[in-house]
This record gives C-alpha cells, structure tokens and sequence, in this order.
C-alpha cells in the first residue's frame, strides 16, 4: 500500500508530467483561458490514461512478453492509445454533447499527447504490477490535470496584465511554467 | 491522397500497411537482438571485473542465476549474483560479490530510486565499502548489532540494502550447495 | 528545383518547427540538456522524418481519405522503432540519455504534421526536401537551447566526450537551474521573446 501512495504521489507531484517531464506541453500551452475547458481536458486526459495503461500493460504481459516480440510496442502501443481516443470520442459526443464541441479538436490530439503514452511506456519500463500501473496513470493524470487548471487560471490573469509586447502569449506562457516548476519543487521533500 | 474510401479497399490497405510494418520490424529485430543483448552482458562483466580484478571469464549458472567467478587458471575466485532491495523510492537492483561462501567481496549498486541526497547515498563509496569483507551471517545495521553503519535519515534504504543483500545471499549459498551435492 | 530548395530553407525559418510553428516541444526541453543529447536527437527525428514523408509521399495516391491517420501512424511508428532498436544495440549510451523520448518521436506533432500537411500532398522531391528543412530546423532549435544550457549550467562546453572550450569564472560558479527542467522553460521563453522583439517573429 505504501508503495502504491509513493508511485501516486510522484507521478503526480514530485516528477509531474508537465513541469518536470516535459510530457504533454503542446495541450498545457493550447489550454484555453477558461478553468472548465482546462478541467474537462484534463479529465478527458485521465480518462484516456487510465484505459490506455491497463490495455497496453494487458497486452504486454500476456502477449508482447511471453511471445518475445516486444519489437512491436511502440506500434501496437500507439495504435491501442488511437483507438481508445476514438471509442472515447464517440462516447462523449452520445452522452454530453456540450462537453463535445467544448472540447473540439482537443479530443483526437489526445492520442499525439505524449503524456498519454509516456505513462504507458513507463509502466512497462518500471516492470509494474496492474494495480501499480493503474496508480501510475492516475497520478499522471491527476497531476496533469492540476497543472492545466493552475496555468488556466493565471493565462486568466495574465491577460489582465501588461508584459512587454515581445513577451506576450506564448513566452511569458513559458516563463509563468517556470516558476510553476520552480513552486513544484517543493513537492520533492515529500518523498 | 485517393478520394471514397468506400468498401473494403481502406481496410486491405491499413492491413498490408501493417504487414508490411511487422515484415521490417522483424528484420529489424532480427538484426539488433544479439547487439542488445550482448550490450546487457558487457554491463554485467564490466562491474564483474571492477569487483574482481583477476577475473578473466565468468560463467553463469542459470537456474540459480549466479556468476561464477574465474581467474586466468579456471580457478573459482568467487561468486556474483544480483540481489532487489524495497526500497523507499521502489526497486533497488544491486550486485553482490562474495569471495566465498560466506564472505561478501564487494557491493555495486545497478539502479535505485531512492531520494538524491538521502537514499541516493547508498551508491557512495563509504556506504558499499563497509560491506567488504562481511560475513554474511553476521551481516546487519549496526543498530541492529551488526557492523554496516546506516545512512543518517535514511534508514529505509539502508535496510532495504542490507536485508536484501543478506537474504539473497543466505539462498544462493544454500542453492549453491545443493547443486554441489547433486 | 527552386521549388524544393524554398521548401527547404522554409523548414529552417519561416516554418520553423520549434520556434514558430511551436511544435515538438516536449523532447525539445527534455533533451537540451546537453549538446550531445540534442545532436542525437535530431538526427533520430531526421531519420525519421525522411523515412516517413518519403514513405507516406510515395504511396500518397493509394491512401483513401479516411484511414490516413492510422496509415500514418503505423508508418510513422515503424521508422521510429526501428531508429529505436539500431540506437539500443549500436549507441546504448545514447539510447539510455534519451530515454524514452525515443520511443515517444512517434507522438512528435513535428512528424504527424509534416506527414499530413505536406508528405501527403506533395511530389517525393519536395517531401524530401522538407523532411531535410524542417529536420535542420529542429536540429537547430534545439542545439542553440542546448548550447545556452550547457554553458551556463555547467560553465564548459563538452560534446561527444571532447572538452571545447570553458568560461572562466562560470565552470566553478556554474548556474545548475539552465539544466533543472524549469531552466529550459526559461531559455525558450526568452529566446521565443528575443526573437519576436527583434522582429523575427510576430508578437501576439
């Protein structure tokens, strides 16, 4: 149990997907101003995380490994975290259609958000158990999440604010992660 | 880029595509396994030999998965196995060496993930150098009567390290044992 | 010809992957941490790249509309492996700095971008033509993120175990933050304003 509350709270603090592995920048950047579509996103992100990570872990433990063709990971990893963007799609625009066109073309670029598959890949690297991996994924996920909403709700700010005109948008975007990674720093006494 | 799509001719493509992907792969595979496992091997040898310097070969006894250790003669100057502590940041993957039977050579740390600063000090020399020349019987923190000092603040590691190690080796010993027997 | 070197040099500026079209940022921070990280790199995403926008350019004819993404993707993740498998067995040191950013140049939007905005559209001379401007630009980015870095967060510079040059003053005073994670935030937030207060880029 313990070390299921460590590999949680590291994932999701301590090494952060966004500010400390650089995992899924391109949707941290893009969030919109707005805290809901930066929660939803996030959300959807989790989502796709915790069912990319039990299939691809299913998948190579009872099939890349024992057949020794783990050569195939990358692909058939990549094609599983396709899919299931896909199926996620579709269910989202049958039930919540609100939450759909909110959410726009963000959904399918869910499947190149390196986070998605990084937490995959570090899964299987780390030889977790399913329960460690399921942890793993919603750690990443929640932590994605909390920093999507933090930089939604400064982007807010910001645009109240007068930084020098070269500065504006994107580089000061960056710079506001900086401190933002600086702030997470913190979280690294904790394990 | 082909209009429609209608049919099944977008499904044939999608699978020749995959089957041409798995074709390269295989060959791919094929030709970089034996590189990739021999990389793996040289890493082991190379902390083998920082261990034993007059080790000329090893050989490896696969169903105990121990290293035996040879000099130039094709005497056994010792043993090798690799031994996983719980630590407090996951696995902590280390090889051990003994001079016999009952005395350890020498501890390499493999990897960790252990805090930098704290845990992480168990790949630094002092910490490993204690175990040079313990006895495995005897081996424990000295808080607990042995000899191996912990690292302050970070006991956990340390008694993952040394709990670890001692177990490991008490049941390669023994196993070691039973295959001389047969 | 004139059509593929313009194609060529715009993947170097004007499309820059990295600083103006903001694209690949993940691996670009990740790996800036040092010259030879960010040498490695790009040449992985250069071959890559190549090997995609040739594939997809040649067979751009046959690939009906609605299954281009996973045509692309399975292309794509092919050439990424097998870059992958050569560097595990031919430059492990390599492989194991850059980690899982490897496996991870199949989700780089630099590649799916480039496969479906231009490989797919366009002749296999042009196609190669990006694939080497927009590669070079890459490179470029992330060698001059990585060369700030470097120098300031380690005081010398040192590339493929050769020793180049060293600031004095700055080797034992070194400032580590340029290689912690928020250090490369900073660099490229800086450059990025730089580069738009010198007109290079439009500010927003």
């Amino acid at each position: 149990m313990n070390e299921l509350v460590t590999i949680f709270i590291t994932m999701a603090l301590v090494n952060n997907f966004i500010l400390s592995r650089f995992l899924g920048l391109c949707p941290f950047f893009g969030v919109s101003k707005k805290l809901s579509s930066a929660v939803s996103m996030g959300l959807a992100v989790l989502l796709v995380m915790l069912a990319a990570t039990s299939v691809t872990w299913a998948i190579n433990t009872y099939i890349l490994e024992p057949f020794d063709v783990e050569f195939v990971m990358i692909v058939v990893y990549i094609m599983v975290i396709a899919s299931l963007v896909q199926i996620i799609e579709m269910a989202i625009r049958r039930t919540n259609i609100t939450l759909y066109n909110a959410l726009g073309i963000y959904l399918p670029l869910i499947t190149t958000n390196c986070a998605v598959l990084g937490v995959a890949l570090i899964a299987t690297n780390e030889g977790y158990g399913i329960s460690e991996a399921v942890v793993a994924a919603l750690g990443a996920g929640l932590g994605f999440a909390l920093v999507l909403a933090i930089m939604s709700g400064i982007r807010e700010r910001l645009d109240l604010a007068d930084p020098p005109k070269c500065l504006r948008g994107m580089p000061i975007a960056f710079l506001v992660a900086m401190f933002l990674g600086l702030a997470f720093l913190a979280f690294g006494g904790m394990v | 880029m082909s209009e429609g799509g209608k049919g099944i001719y977008p499904v044939i493509l999608l699978t020749v595509v995959v089957a041409v992907s798995m074709v390269l792969l295989t060959m791919t595979d094929g030709v970089t396994k034996e590189e990739i496992d021999k990389r793996k091997d040289d890493e082991i040898k190379e902390m083998l030999g920082v261990q034993f310097e007059d080790m000329d070969d090893f050989e490896y006894y696969e169903d105990i998965e121990l290293y035996i250790i040879k000099d130039e003669g094709g005497n056994t100057i010792g043993y090798a196995f690799k031994a996983v502590g719980q630590g407090y940041g996951g696995d902590i993957e280390m090889l051990v060496g003994l001079i016999d039977e009952s005395t350890i050579k020498d501890v390499s740390v493999i990897s960790h993930g252990e805090t930098p600063g704290l845990g992480a000090k168990i790949t630094e020399s002092w910490f490993t150098d204690q175990f040079q020349g313990a006895t495995v019987d005897d081996l424990a923190l000295s808080k607990d009567g042995g000899d191996i000092d912990a690292i302050s603040g970070a006991t956990i590691s340390s008694k993952a390290v040394v709990d670890s190690i001692k177990q490991t080796a008490l049941e390669k010993i023994r196993l070691l044992k039973e295959m001389e027997e047969e | 010809m004139g059509n593929g070197l313009k194609t060529f040099i715009k993947g170097i500026t004007t499309s820059n992957p990295v600083f103006i079209l903001l694209l690949g940022l993940c691996p670009t921070l990740a790996v800036s941490t040092s010259v030879d990280n960010a040498i490695g790199m790009s040449a992985a995403v250069m071959f890559v790249l190549l090997g995609s926008n040739i594939t997809i350019s040649l067979i751009r004819k046959a690939i009906p509309g609605m299954v281009r993404i996973p045509v692309f993707i399975v292309i794509i993740a092919t050439f990424v492996t097998i870059i992958h498998l050569m560097l595990q067995a031919f430059v492990p040191s390599l492989s194991k700095s850059l980690g899982i950013f490897v496996p991870l140049i199949v989700v780089n939007c630099i590649i799916l971008g480039r496969a479906e905005a231009f490989a797919s559209q366009n002749s296999l001379k042009d196609s190669i033509a990006d694939a080497f401007g927009i590669g070079l630009g890459f490179g470029g980015a992330i060698f001059i993120i990585s060369f700030i870095r470097q120098v300031l967060g380690t005081g010398e510079m040192e590339v493929f175990g050769m020793h180049v040059f060293t600031v004095p003053g700055l080797e034992t005073n070194n400032m580590a933050i340029f290689i912690l994670p928020m250090g490369a935030f900073m660099v490229i937030g800086l450059l990025l304003g730089l580069f738009r207060h010198m007109g290079v880029m439009e500010s927003e």
